[in-house]
């Protein structure tokens, strides 16, 4: 088994992407109009400040200087100041994605577990009367504007109800106050991810159901239930898992809005922020940290297709 | 008349009979139109015998297998008749009870072993499925089994292949699996729907082989459905030959194939090159296999028969048993 | 010839049938149109200048301001009816560009191949490897509000899926043997490309175009929310949502009203391209696109 080799190429190919990414957004950042240097002063601005900045933090310097300055502050993880904060960026960037993974993945497990009986039922009865309303109920969940829910749900539950917070990120780790600020945005994320993932499993059972090997374990006296557990689910599944995967890209800062409507500290937020602020180190350093992690989930999912489908898995000792 | 000659007497119990169609309809519903698919037939397959039943492709010889199985779903449904299983007709069971028949009493395998494995599973699982469904077997004591049936199938190394997946295996390799786990519990019949259809003709050969050893080894009978006449020829002890969704005629293999009695019989034989040597030419049978959806009157093969009268057109000639046992629905042989 | 027209001409008709007994569909279209409409008709429609201020704030709705006032006493009516405008130029805007892009970006790079396709596939790996939305959102931030500069910068970042889809279908019909024999006959790549590729193409490059148009609708709302899109007082559906967002204890309707115009602006294209996915092109169901 040569996956270790794959694994090895893989990272080798993903180098040269992700240090061309470094250099596209480090030029994109330039050309963002608004000097930093003036903004952060706010209305009280004056000359000296701007230009006693516009040094301290190298401004006046050549592009291709600061972009080598900057590189080699990446290579010894050193990303540098906020411009905004003067707190070290990498420690900052690191919680706000943690923030996201804490939002993201509960959301993504909820939606797939929610998917999984509505695309199964969708599938065993194509084109009922179930079926048809579970597929509008995708289509209106895919295309409610996610920060909408959010919204409506905050009037509902904090204003109206009462019983949960607005927005913000409350309490510690595993506190209560933390798992309740966190009920409102998973919620809100969940319904479009079942919404996506059921419309996927819907198609991949149907595909599935129709396979001859689904008639031999009937014929072996399996009950449809166990069929589809055991033979049907398992093929289905395959697609699922890069959806999984395109959920993963999402909690790396596509959740921005979301995070924008609960105030909750992820890396969207963050880079949301930063760009506004125009403090171009932290939107320098959110872009790799995303890219990068864009980078990881597909290998991920690619290692995972490739465990969970033996025919990927065992390519190149086919019928020996 | 002798019809009461041959039959039930001349092997008795040997020849008892484990599984008899009574005039079973099968129809599908598409677009507004009934296809009777199978259309009224009846047979008897008796115990530890090989059975044929051939005909050629959209004759219904498939669906009267699935009929059997009760595996026929929407938009197809058994409309008529009865399916009677050691004197059960599995017709009015539930589909629990059914369940318990499939895999344990009445097994299948079918046409392309590639297509009907489960690519992600491992063949061991494959065959033990139905042990562990019907016979509570678990952990050790169905691997064990397993390997047993693995190497009765005549897989080699079966503790190198139990943990492969389908796609490791050559396509015979795959059959003896799908015949291993149909095999698993000991069923009293084995349904092989074209069991050789989609292999080589070497690998063929060895299938053939090994569903006639195992036969003659467990006991069961067998349900062989083919479009191959050399296959009945070679494998089985009586044959049953369908079109369109009827049984033409009914005998044992020599009598059909020596002496055929009804003219499609003839005429498959005819376009068949081995049996027919002295031809110079390969006939084929003229016209074309019946619409399913407005099947002609009367007798479903007479516009493509050359003896067609009056009456082929107006009724349907039912099947009627001949002096020397076998029975033909043709009116001709009345 | 004959032959193939009528049969092409069949599918046409097939596929409308198809189309016009989906009944979802149908309602998508409905959606689409009615909104359209309300945008043509925006001054004819609207009882007061959506820009203006008329009364007080954060009235209540009422005859006179069918959904009330928001928080500088502007009419909401109003303010919807030409966000209307607003969302659909936007949406079809962002949509053409990305169209125009990606197409020809997608149909060069299947129809060569070798190091043509491999260079735009990287391009799309670049760009696919941040969420849509924060692209949009930094090339927003550099060319500033408006919305000419909203379709730039969803038009810039979202054209990915369509130069893919576009790159698989010159790819797939590349080597069919039609194409193979207007090379023998020496028609120029363009001209193959032009009269042959893209005709066959047109189908599913209309599902996923309709389908994008429903996500730049998502996305206009989504950059006017974050303050980065249509900047008030000009209206614009996703804005006001960010208004309503401030004001969450002060007026339920506030942050109602757009969210209803937005669904139902981004369901009927969503709506419309499913059912143009069934009805022009039963594979590509299969397929899942999600």
């Amino acid at each position: 088994m040569n996956m270790m080799d794959y694994v090895v190429s893989r990272v080798l190919q993903g180098i040269p992407l992700l240090f061309g990414i470094t250099i596209v957004i480090f030029v994109v950042l330039m050309v963002l109009p608004g000097d930093p240097a003036r903004l952060i002063q706010g209305e009280h601005a004056t000359p000296e400040m701007t230009a006693y900045l516009t040094e301290k933090w190298g401004l006046d310097q050549p592009l291709h200087i600061r972009y080598v300055r900057w590189l080699s502050g990446v290579l010894r993880l050193d990303f540098g100041r906020s411009l905004w904060t003067n707190r070290p960026i990498l420690p900052t960037v690191i919680s706000h994605l943690a923030n996201s993974l804490l939002l993201g993945i509960p959301a993504i497990i909820g939606g797939a577990l929610l998917a999984i009986p509505i695309g199964v039922i969708s599938a065993i009865k194509p084109n009922s009367k179930t079926d048809s309303l579970s597929r509008l109920a995708a289509l209106v969940g895919l295309s409610i504007p996610i920060f909408w829910t959010g919204l409506l749900m905050q009037l509902f539950f904090s204003v109206r109800l009462g019983v949960l917070p607005v927005s913000g990120m409350a309490g510690t780790l595993f506190s209560v106050e933390r798992i309740q600020s966190l009920i409102l945005p998973v919620v809100a994320v969940v319904i479009v991810g079942a919404a996506m993932d059921g419309r996927v499993l819907r198609s991949s059972m149907l595909e599935v159901i129709n396979k001859e090997f689904i008639l031999t374990a009937r014929a072996k006296g399996l009950s449809m239930r166990e069929v589809l557990r055991t033979h049907a689910l398992p093929n289905a599944i395959l697609p699922f898992f890069t959806m999984m995967g395109l959920h993963m890209r999402m909690v790396l800062g596509g959740l921005v809005v979301v995070e924008a409507v609960f105030a909750w500290p992820g890396i969207g937020l963050l880079f949301w922020q930063s760009v506004s602020n125009r403090d171009y180190p932290t939107v320098q350093a959110c872009a790799l940290v995303v890219a990068t992690g864009v980078f990881l989930v597909n290998l991920l999912v690619d290692i995972t297709y490739a465990y969970l489908d033996p025919r990927i898995r065992f390519a190149g000792t086919e019928g020996r | 008349m002798g019809l009461t000659g041959g039959d039930g007497v001349r092997d008795g119990d040997l020849q008892e009979s484990i599984l008899g169609l009574e005039n079973l309809r099968t129809c599908f519903y598409t677009q507004g139109a009934v296809v009777r698919a199978v259309d009224g037939i009846s047979l008897e397959i008796r115990s530890g015998e090989i059975f044929g039943l051939v005909g050629e492709s959209g004759s219904g010889k498939s669906v009267t297998a699935l009929s059997i199985m009760r595996l026929i779903s929407s938009p197809g449904e058994i409309t008529e008749g009865r399916i009677i299983f050691r004197g059960v007709d599995l017709v009015e069971l539930s589909e629990e009870e059914m369940r318990r028949v499939r895999g344990d009493k009445i097994s299948m395998i079918f046409q392309d072993p590639t297509a009907f494995l489960n690519p992600i599973m491992k063949v061991g699982k494959q065959i033990a499925e139905p042990l562990t469904l019907h016979r509570g077997l678990g952990g050790s004591a169905a691997r064990s089994t397993v390997l047993e049936l693995m190497g009765l199938v005549g897989i080699p190394d079966p503790e190198q292949r139990i943990d492969d997946y389908p796609h490791q295996l050559s396509g015979g390799m795959r059959q003896r699996i799908l015949i291993a786990s149909a095999l698993a519990c000991q069923p009293d019949i084995l349904i092989a729907d074209e069991p050789t259809t989609a292999l080589d003709v070497t690998i063929q050969a060895q299938i053939l082989d090994l569903l006639r050893e195992l036969q003659r080894e467990l006991g069961s009978s067998i349900l062989l459905i083919t479009h191959d006449l050399g296959v009945i020829a070679e494998m089985c002890d009586r044959v049953a030959v369908m079109y369109g969704g009827h049984i033409m005629e009914v005998a044992e293999t020599e009598s059909v194939l020596g002496a055929p009695q009804h003219p499609y019989t003839a005429a498959l034989l005819e376009s068949l090159p081995q049996l027919s040597q002295s031809k110079e030419r390969l006939q084929v049978i003229p016209g074309n296999v019946p619409s399913a959806v407005t099947p002609p009157p009367g007798c479903r093969f007479h516009p493509r028969c050359s003896y067609t009268e009056a009456v082929c057109i107006e009724k349907m000639p039912s099947l009627v048993q001949l002096a020397d046992g076998r029975q033909v629905a043709c009116h001709r042989c009345i | 010839m004959v032959a193939r027209l009528k049969s092409r001409l069949d599918q046409l008709v097939q596929s409308y049938r198809t189309f016009a007994t989906s009944r979802i569909a149908l309602l998508g279209l409905v959606f689409i149109v009615f909104l359209s409409l309300v945008g043509i008709f925006a001054p004819i429609l609207a009882p007061y200048d959506p820009t203006k201020l008329v009364d007080t704030r954060l009235l209540p709705p009422s005859r006179e301001y069918l959904f009330g006032t928001d928080h500088i006493g502007r009419d909401v009516f109003s303010r919807i009816v030409y966000g209307a405008r607003v969302s659909l130029i936007a949406g079809f805007g962002a949509q053409l560009l990305s169209l125009a892009i990606g197409m020809p970006l997608g149909l060069i790079a299947g129809f060569f191949g070798g190091r043509v396709d491999h260079l735009v596939m990287r391009t799309v790996d670049v760009f696919m490897s941040f969420p849509y939305i924060l692209l949009a959102l930094l090339l927003a931030s550099i060319l500033g509000p408006g919305l000419r500069n909203v379709i730039l910068a969803l038009g810039i970042t979202g054209w990915t899926s369509m130069c893919r889809i576009a790159r698989v279908q010159a790819l797939s019909v590349r080597e069919a043997a039609f194409v193979e024999s207007c090379r023998a006959i020496g028609a120029s790549d363009v001209r193959i490309i032009a009269r042959h590729i893209l005709p066959n193409s047109l189908a599913p490059i209309t599902v996923v175009a309709t389908l994008g148009i429903a996500s730049a609708i998502t996305g206009e709302a989504a950059l006017s929310f974050l303050g980065m899109g249509i900047k008030p007082p000009e209206p614009s559906w996703g804005s006001m949502l960010s208004e309503a967002k401030l004001y969450l204890y002060a007026s339920v309707t506030l942050g109602i009203f757009p969210g209803i115009a937005i669904m139902m602006a981004v369901l009927g294209f969503n709506l419309v391209g499913d059912g143009l996915r069934d009805a022009l092109d039963p594979r590509l169901r299969r397929r899942a696109l999600g």
